[in-house]
Order: C-alpha cells, then sequence, then structure tokens
C-alpha cells in the first residue's frame, strides 16, 4: 500500500479495540477527507448493546475461555474519536449515496444525500403505509430515508438500519406504537438494532425495559 | 540451505474476506510453527440474541458478513424454524436454495477471479490482472452482477436481503423479474466454462494433504443447505448431532473460535470437502468438465480448491433446465403469501 497522505478515506467498522483507537488517529491524520460508511462506523453498530451490558459475562456466554478476548468494553462511532467530514448511512450503505459521495468529493462540491425521513420515501413512492393499513410496526418516520424504500414496498415495517433521522421525534413514534398493542419488549428490540447506540434510539429504547 | 530462525509474518491479509495476520517461524527450511489469526473484534452474536425474539435471529446474525449474508439468513432460518416444529413447503426451501446460488456466484467469482487469480499469475491485485486480461476482470464482475441481481431480485437487497424471515419470505419476487435473468445467467454459464479451462491452466503447487473431509450430503442436490452431514472417514449424521461430533475450542492469538471432531482432529469443510463427497450428486458434464480441467474426486491438494469453487460456479449456471421452468411453477404456485405464518397458537 502505498503511504499516506489520502484525498478521501473510505472508513467502516466500530471503535471495540485498543488497536483500533490508535489507527483511527493515524487514518485520520493520513487523510484529507474522512468519510465513514455504514451502520458501525456511524452509530456502533450491532455490537454496541454491548455499551449498555455486563461486558465480562457476554464474552462468557461466547467463549470457552474468555480471558484470551482483548476488547475494549464499548463499540463507538468513529465521529466520537475523530474529526467526520462526511458519513453514509446504512447497514448496508447505499451504492448509490457512494458513488455520489466519491463523486461529488472528486468535483469539489457537497454530496447530495437525503436528509428526509424514510417515512417520506414510502410517500414518494406511493407505498401504502404498513403503519396505517397493517398495523405493522415501523421505524420509517424516525428513521433517515436512502436505502430506496425497501421493506416496506414488500410488507414489511422499517427496521431503522440507516438509523435516527436528525431531529426524530422517537418517542412519539413509540407511543403510537404502544396504541397499536405494540409490547415493550419489542419496542425496545426494534429500537436496539444495527443503529442501538444513536443518541435518540438508545434513549427511546431505555423507556421500555 | 538457510540454518538458524527465521519469522515470515504477513499482517493483514488482503486475499481473503474478513481480518487476518499469519505468521510462520522456521528453523533452516523446516516449519516449526504456524500461527493463523483472526483480528476481526469479537462482536458476542450469541449473546446478543439472548432474550429476543426468535423473528430477530437471522436479520442479526446476517450482520457477521456483508458478502455471505444468505449463509446466516438461512442457517438462522432453518435453526429457528426446526426449533418451533415448522414444516418449511417446497416452494420457499427452492426459493432460498435459488437466492443462495446468487451468493454463491457473487461470493466464488470474487474469490476466485479478484482475489485468487492474481497471486496464481503473480500480479499484485486485480487492477493489474485487467491490465494483463481484461477480459476475465469484465467477465467477473459481469457474473458478480448476476449473483448480486438474483438476490437483489429474490430478497430486495443485494447485501442484507430484507424480504427473507424465519418461515420464508415477506414476499414473492415478481415473476418477470426473476425470467428476465434467464439470459444473464446462461452468458455466466459460458463464462464460467471458459473460465474453468483459463484456471486449468494455472501452476498448482504439488501438495498432497492427508485430511479429513466434511460436508453435507443430500439425497438428490449437490448440497448447499440441505442434507446429512457426511465425512470421507465414513461419518454420517443428522446435522441436529454436530454438536456430539464436533467441538469448537479457542486458541490465545485469535478471535476467532477454532474447530475440530470430537476426537480433537482437524478437518477441511469448504468448496474441496463438498466436491469429494457430492462427485456423484453434480451433473455429468460438469463432473467430466472438472476432471479434465484437473479435479478430480478424491482430490488432496487445497491448492486445487479453486477448481472446485468454479465448478461449483458453473453448477450453479448450469441449472438452467431446473428452472426456470418447473422451478417457477411451483414458486408460482404459492405466489402470494410464501411463508410459513406462525401457529395461532404459539
Amino acid at each position: 500500500m502505498r503511504p499516506g497522505p489520502y484525498d478521501i478515506s473510505l472508513v467502516e467498522g466500530s471503535i471495540s479495540t485498543r488497536e483500533e483507537l490508535e489507527r483511527i488517529q493515524q487514518v485520520r491524520q493520513d487523510s484529507r477527507i474522512l468519510v465513514t460508511i455504514g451502520a458501525c462506523a456511524t452509530a456502533g453498530g450491532i455490537q454496541a448493546l454491548r455499551n449498555t451490558r455486563d461486558h465480562a459475562e457476554l464474552k462468557a456466554a461466547v467463549y470457552p475461555t474468555p480471558s484470551f478476548i482483548d476488547a475494549l468494553d464499548t463499540s463507538t462511532p468513529i465521529a466520537d474519536h475523530v474529526h467526520v467530514d462526511h458519513e453514509l448511512r446504512g447497514c448496508p450503505i447505499d451504492k448509490g449515496q457512494l458513488l455520489e459521495t466519491i463523486a461529488a468529493l472528486i468535483a469539489g462540491r457537497r454530496p447530495v444525500i437525503p436528509d428526509y425521513s424514510q417515512c417520506a420515501e414510502c410517500k414518494l413512492a406511493g407505498t401504502a403505509c404498513v403503519m396505517v393499513t397493517h398495523g405493522t410496526p415501523c421505524l420509517g418516520p424516525v428513521t433517515q430515508g436512502g436505502c430506496g424504500n425497501l421493506c416496506p414496498r414488500i410488507g414489511r415495517g422499517c427496521y431503522g438500519c440507516f438509523g435516527p433521522k436528525e431531529g426524530a421525534n422517537v418517542r412519539a413514534l413509540a407511543d403510537q406504537l404502544s396504541t397499536l398493542g405494540v409490547d415493550p419488549a419489542e419496542i425496545r428490540d426494534l429500537l436496539s438494532s444495527f443503529t442501538a447506540a444513536a443518541p435518540a434510539f438508545a434513549e427511546e429504547s431505555r423507556r421500555h425495559g | 540451505m538457510a540454518e538458524g530462525t527465521r519469522v515470515l509474518q504477513v499482517d493483514a491479509l488482503a486475499r481473503v474476506e474478513g481480518e487476518g495476520r499469519f505468521k510462520v517461524r522456521l528453523e533452516g527450511n523446516r516449519v516449526v510453527e504456524s500461527q493463523f489469526a483472526i483480528f476481526e473484534p469479537p462482536r458476542y452474536f450469541e449473546a446478543l440474541l439472548r432474550g429476543r425474539s426468535f423473528r430477530d435471529a437471522p436479520d442479526i446474525t446476517s450482520r457477521i458478513c456483508g458478502i455471505c449474508p444468505i449463509a446466516y439468513i438461512v442457517g438462522a432460518s432453518k435453526a429457528m424454524e426446526s426449533a418451533l416444529g415448522w414444516e418449511i413447503p417446497a416452494a420457499i426451501t427452492d426459493l432460498r436454495r435459488l437466492i443462495y446460488c446468487g451468493e454463491w456466484i457473487q461470493s466464488h467469482v470474487l474469490h476466485t477471479h479478484l482475489l485468487h487469480a492474481p497471486d496464481f499469475l503473480g500480479l499484485a491485485d486485480s487492477l493489474e490482472l485487467a491490465k494483463v486480461d481484461r477480459s476475465l476482470v469484465e467477465n467477473a464482475l459481469a457474473a458478480k452482477r448476476t449473483g448480486n441481481r438474483l438476490m437483489e431480485v429474490i430478497g430486495g437487497r443485494s447485501v442484507h436481503p430484507v424480504n427473507t424471515r424465519v418461515g420464508g419470505f415477506f414476499k414473492a419476487p415478481p415473476e418477470d423479474a426473476v425470467r428476465a435473468l434467464v439470459p444473464e445467467l446462461e452468458a455466466g454459464e459460458a463464462m464460467s466454462i471458459a473460465a474453468l479451462e483459463r484456471f486449468a491452466a494455472f501452476d498448482y503447487p504439488d501438495l498432497e494433504m492427508d485430511t479429513l473431509f466434511v460436508a453435507l450430503r443430500d439425497d438428490h442436490d449437490y448440497p448447499i443447505d440441505e442434507g446429512r452431514i457426511v465425512s470421507s472417514a465414513g461419518l454420517d449424521i443428522p446435522v441436529e448431532a454436530f454438536a456430539e461430533h464436533f467441538e469448537e475450542h479457542q486458541v490465545p492469538h485469535s478471535n476467532a473460535l477454532q474447530a475440530a471432531t470430537a476426537e480433537g482432529g482437524r478437518y477441511l469443510v469448504g468448496p474441496l470437502a463438498r466436491f469429494n463427497l457430492n462427485a456423484d450428486r453434480l451433473p455429468g458434464d460438469i463432473l467430466a468438465m472438472a476432471e479434465r480441467a484437473g479435479l478430480v474426486p478424491g482430490c488432496r491438494n487445497p491448492f486445487r480448491s479453486l477448481l472446485a469453487r468454479r465448478s461449483r460456479s458453473s453448477t450453479r449456471f448450469a441449472r438452467r433446465p431446473v428452472w426456470p421452468g418447473p422451478m417457477l411453477r411451483r414458486i408460482r404456485r404459492s405466489w402470494t403469501c410464501l411463508y410459513v405464518p406462525a401457529p395461532a397458537t404459539a
């Protein structure tokens, strides 16, 4: 690999080991523009569920010799450690958004990435609302758009893999889910997946046990 | 000959789909120690699933790998269905096999053409390969696109598909979209046969390993996700009995669990094992092609597993006679509701 500095670095994955803590400082130093890609890099990933649990117990549940495992007690997004210039949400990211971002950065302009909710994508596509028509729990109203309206169009509720939209009113959605009869554990788990540690989702899921 | 101790170490293996380090210690020219370390950080999937709904298992475990999510989706779904005692109809298992074929096509072509072929040809990477053999790389990208398309049409997304669930699928894929893939798959078959001949000409190191092969074996098909677990030593057990015959342990230098037989012996899984234990399940013309390419059942040279991967991909493309005809007819029969609903009294 050629030594840096690099024009653009695409960083995937979260910070969950001591080596990664050091490596991300080096990556930042070597990069003119740092773009985080995916739910692990932008929110800590599914593995960030350990942030609120007993790490030693999790290790012991999976590994016969837990003492061999050397990892931090938390999994955190890249932006908790270094300055991030742009981020691409999603698990996985959207290919179109990646191409747009690289093309824009090469051309020296800001990438055009949607900042509206997934819910708005359904309206734009004319997809019938799964929550209104079937009472299916859906995170669309509070999740950042960009996936291309994938889940509701097959009759499935959005599971939030693009993470919370800025300014999302997660509590209002959770209240509506309760009204629909969704039990607290299900609301908690719905908010506790690939972007569980994103503050807006983490805060609301704590209210549901 | 060199005397004394030497250590060869590769800190980041760029030819694997993951993060690994390899270290070999030699005394003179004799290998005295080798260490394969997976330093990908632990993520505790098994522990994080506890206390959640069984319906979460496939989507969460699929995040282990974005290149082979179907392996985890199908594995986790089948585990949950088995625990629940659900019977899964043939239309669902057929569709699962089809989306699994998409994953094999795109994952294997990545492995054979883009990761391993440059090594066999002494080139730095696939970009270098494109300079000396542009069509090989173009064919690889075309096949990768076809595999991805197959996953997308059935799964709704090529990486981490959204249409799969415990019990089956959320929605049946549109028939015309599946049918539209047939020309691409036919082109892929021709490409795959040409690639097998090209790969056959590589210079494979002479290495015969005394290896125990373990793979699935199916009653009818070349196995992907169905069948019993068999070995080259005559083991033949149902999948449920795996834990009685195999065990997992840890080594200090790696985050990945290592597996052994209950007696502590090593075993090999993957394309070469599957080929050796299921050669008779391949269509005759594919087996003949593999043999002409230098891959004969009973092969103990791990380097030739590359050919097994290619033969296998050929097989997938060559399933054209089986579908879209009868397979699509079976899928269409249960067109609108391709999943098993939970029993009313769960």
